[in-house]
């Protein structure tokens, strides 16, 4: 019973460490506890203005947050497991060939999963925001506190995973009610207080623990994540479809534009896996959601911070992890035997990258407008595009076609936050000094193109 | 038609290709033969420049492979060993894919012809990902020839074939070098090389042990597996 799970994760490890090294994975987690002990350090500074319990509030959503991040992964059985590891050869696809049941295998695959989790994020964040803590004089305790932020982390993702589950069942549908769960919960949450967002139960339970609520905690994390697990889908094709030839008519219409063939593949990919539109949603609109449901919270916090400014810097932070979908879509091998190299891939990709940005343009556009701050739209664009495009090149330049994988080498996500923590942080430092200041973020773009330039000429001397 | 020196790589402390020296003439059917792991697919991904050799060179259509690594994939056309298309387009739609990037125009016919040729016009509409292994290979052949390159570079050109589905594109490889063309393929059956090949190369754990025409005396009139097991031991 506990062959596959261990092989599972021994599989994980290898594939991560083969990659990189044993130590660049293995060091991992000392970034994320490096990280979070500057963050609890900062409350040196902001611990004036910020409360514990506030503290303690926004710690909690952002491992909810997290954890919804990445719950989408159970969004189409077999598909997902594909578009992770691009590859077939894996044990999660063992139930071909070995008599096992699909769900045994998914459950394990999800155990597996939210353990390298545990370790490579929640443990070590916890670990080092409490020592942090612990050297400015403040005490929490460490062992409730990894307990409730882990907890959170999985209500996010087991709620997520349902609504995957619920939307790789009903398709197109789930999306209707998807949105008017989403219209209901932005009207509930809308102008309250923060008090309503202390109901959280993980959150509740550290302030005060109980038996119920632990009991609260745990069902809201078992049961979504065992409904979903019933409900699992898992697409055999049944029968093979067949498509029309609509590349043809899509690369001729986009034939002035030297890369509409990738485009138009791009674009086939996206719309014919189920998953495609499903990542859209899973892994953007639903945490773009989150965020403006407490991004207003937050910010009666920290006085001053302008909520548009942020959220234009943070919605162009997660764009670009679209281009990681479009890099996880296939390997540079599928193309290496035709007259393309690694840069030409590169362009393709950050030229469906660019079209795919039409979509947080738009969410950044409607709720410029629906905050009636139309007159401040040139700036919050002009912030959202520069901050996506010095994001999406950081991205490139570090990782190339392998960002998922290569995002867990301990140096290169040190690289990551480096360049792009100060940067943004810089965007809303002076943006709140002075609302036009954010048109410097205009400076970010040449730079975007520098670092763009300079990731071709790396990635095209690197070899499959 | 192809010009190796000295060419050598190696992964860690695998020699998978260890000082080959080898000439390919144009025109000719050459079948580089070898157990499983002795390093053809190594040999194949140098000379078509996917991956860099450690030391030595390689001459392709007279351009340097390490130099231009473009051009020859421009002016060859190759089969790789494993490799799938991409999923989500239908095989026909890999083909128009393929002859964007080759920048080719007017494939219709041509398509056509190799979905009748190779029996599998039934699945031109079909997403390469619900493709069955031999279709693809199938469509990985038909992608290989549409620019008609001078050179043509496969790596098993049967694998997962039917024996209907050998035959034909025996025929084709034999009927391609008669109109000019240079083929290169590896196999490790040696029923193939017997019967199309002009010219082989005997590879054994990264050691080229034996390089001539089909019609060499030392081969003579033995059957191939003698011959070949000889060599390796
Ligand atoms: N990317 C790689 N990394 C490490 N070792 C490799 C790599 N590619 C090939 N090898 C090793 O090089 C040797 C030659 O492999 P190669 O794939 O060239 O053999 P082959 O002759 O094509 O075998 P087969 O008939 O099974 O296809 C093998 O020992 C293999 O394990
Ligand atoms: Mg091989």
């Amino acid at each position: 019973m506990f062959e596959l799970f261990n092989s599972m994760m021994k599989e994980e490890w290898r594939m991560h460490s083969s990659f990189f090294g044993n130590r660049g994975f293995a060091l991992f987690p000392v970034v994320i506890v490096a990280i979070s002990m500057l963050l609890s350090l900062s409350m040196m500074i902001f611990g004036r203005i910020i409360s514990q319990a506030d503290v303690l509030l926004g710690l909690h959503y952002l491992l909810l947050f997290m954890g919804s991040m990445v719950g989408g992964f159970g969004l189409l059985g077999r598909e997902v497991m594909n578009r992770r590891f691009s590859q077939a050869s894996l044990l999660a696809y063992s139930s071909r060939t070995l008599p096992i049941s699909e769900r045994f295998i998914f459950s394990n695959f999800i155990v597996k999963d939210v353990i390298y989790y545990f370790f490579l994020y929640v443990l070590p964040f916890t670990a080092g925001f409490v020592a942090g803590a612990f050297i400015i004089d403040i005490h929490y305790s460490f062992l409730i506190l990894l307990m409730t932020l882990f907890l959170s982390f999985c209500t996010g993702l087991s709620l997520v995973f349902l609504l995957s589950t619920v939307y790789a069942n009903l398709g197109k549908k789930a999306l209707f009610l998807i949105f008017v769960v989403s219209i209901v919960l932005l009207v509930l949450f809308q102008g309250t207080g923060p008090e309503k967002l202390y109901v959280l139960p993980p959150l509740a339970m550290y302030i005060a623990p109980s038996v119920d609520l632990l009991i609260i905690c745990l069902g809201l994390v078992l049961v979504p994540s065992i409904i979903s697990i019933i409900f699992l889908k898992v697409d055999y094709p049944q029968f093979q479809k067949h498509y029309r030839n609509r590349f043809k008519g899509i690369a001729a219409r986009l034939g002035f534009y030297g890369y509409s063939h990738f485009v138009a593949k791009e674009y086939l990919d996206l719309s014919r896996s189920e998953g495609g539109v499903g990542k859209i949603v899973f892994s953007f609109l639903v945490p773009v959601a989150l965020i403006w449901l407490f991004l207003p919270q937050l910010l009666k916090l920290v006085p001053g911070l302008d909520i548009l400014v942020v959220f234009a810097v943070v919605v162009g932070m997660m764009a670009s992890s679209m281009y990681n979908w479009l890099v996880e879509f296939d390997m540079f091998s599928s193309y290496a035997f035709l007259p393309l190299t690694v840069p030409d891939i590169l362009r393709s990709k950050l030229n469906s990258y660019s079209l795919l940005n039409v979509i947080p343009l738009a969410i950044i556009i409607i709720t410029t407008v629906y905050t009636g701050r139309l007159f401040d739209i040139v700036h919050i664009v002009l912030l959202f595009v520069a901050v996506s495009m010095y994001m999406v090149s950081v991205t490139v330049y570090l990782t190339g076609l392998n960002t998922s994988i290569s995002l867990y080498n301990a140096g290169t996500f040190a690289g990551y936050v480096l360049a792009i923590g100060p940067v943004v942080l810089g965007m809303i430092f002076l943006a709140q000094l002075n609302f036009h200041f954010v048109i410097a973020s205009v400076i970010l773009i040449p730079v975007a193109l520098f670092v763009l330039k300079r990731s071709f000429v790396k990635w095209g001397k690197w070899e499959v | 038609m192809i010009i190796v020196t000295d060419l050598s790589k190696h992964f860690g402390n695998t020699m998978a290709v260890d000082g080959v020296n080898l000439e390919v003439r144009k025109g000719g059917l050459f079948g580089l033969l070898g157990p499983n792991g002795s390093g053809k697919t190594t040999m194949i991904r140098m000379l078509t420049g996917q991956i860099r050799p450690t030391a030595g060179e390689i001459s392709v259509h007279g351009i340097d492979v390490l130099a231009n690594p473009l051009t020859v994939k421009e002016l060859t056309g190759i089969v790789p060993e494993q490799e799938t298309p991409p999923s989500f387009l239908t095989a026909e739609e890999y083909l128009y894919f393929v002859a964007k990037i080759r920048k080719l125009e007017n494939l219709e016919e041509q398509c056509e012809w190799w979905f009748s040729y190779l029996d599998f016009a039934g699945q031109k509409d079909v997403l390469c990902k619900d493709l069955s292994r031999g279709t693809r290979q199938k469509l990985m052949l038909a992608q290989a020839f549409l620019h008609d390159p001078e050179l043509v570079i496969i790596d098993e050109p049967l694998i997962n074939l039917d024996p209907l589905m050998q035959r034909k594109v025996k025929d084709f490889l034999q009927d391609y070098v008669k109109r000019g063309g240079t083929v290169f393929i590896s196999t490790h059956i040696l029923e193939i090389a017997r019967e199309i090949c002009t010219d082989i190369g005997i590879i054994y754990k990264g050691k080229l042990v034996f390089s001539g025409r089909m019609d060499d005396s030392a081969i003579g009139s033995r059957p191939l597996e003698e011959f070949f097991l000889e060599l390796v031991n």
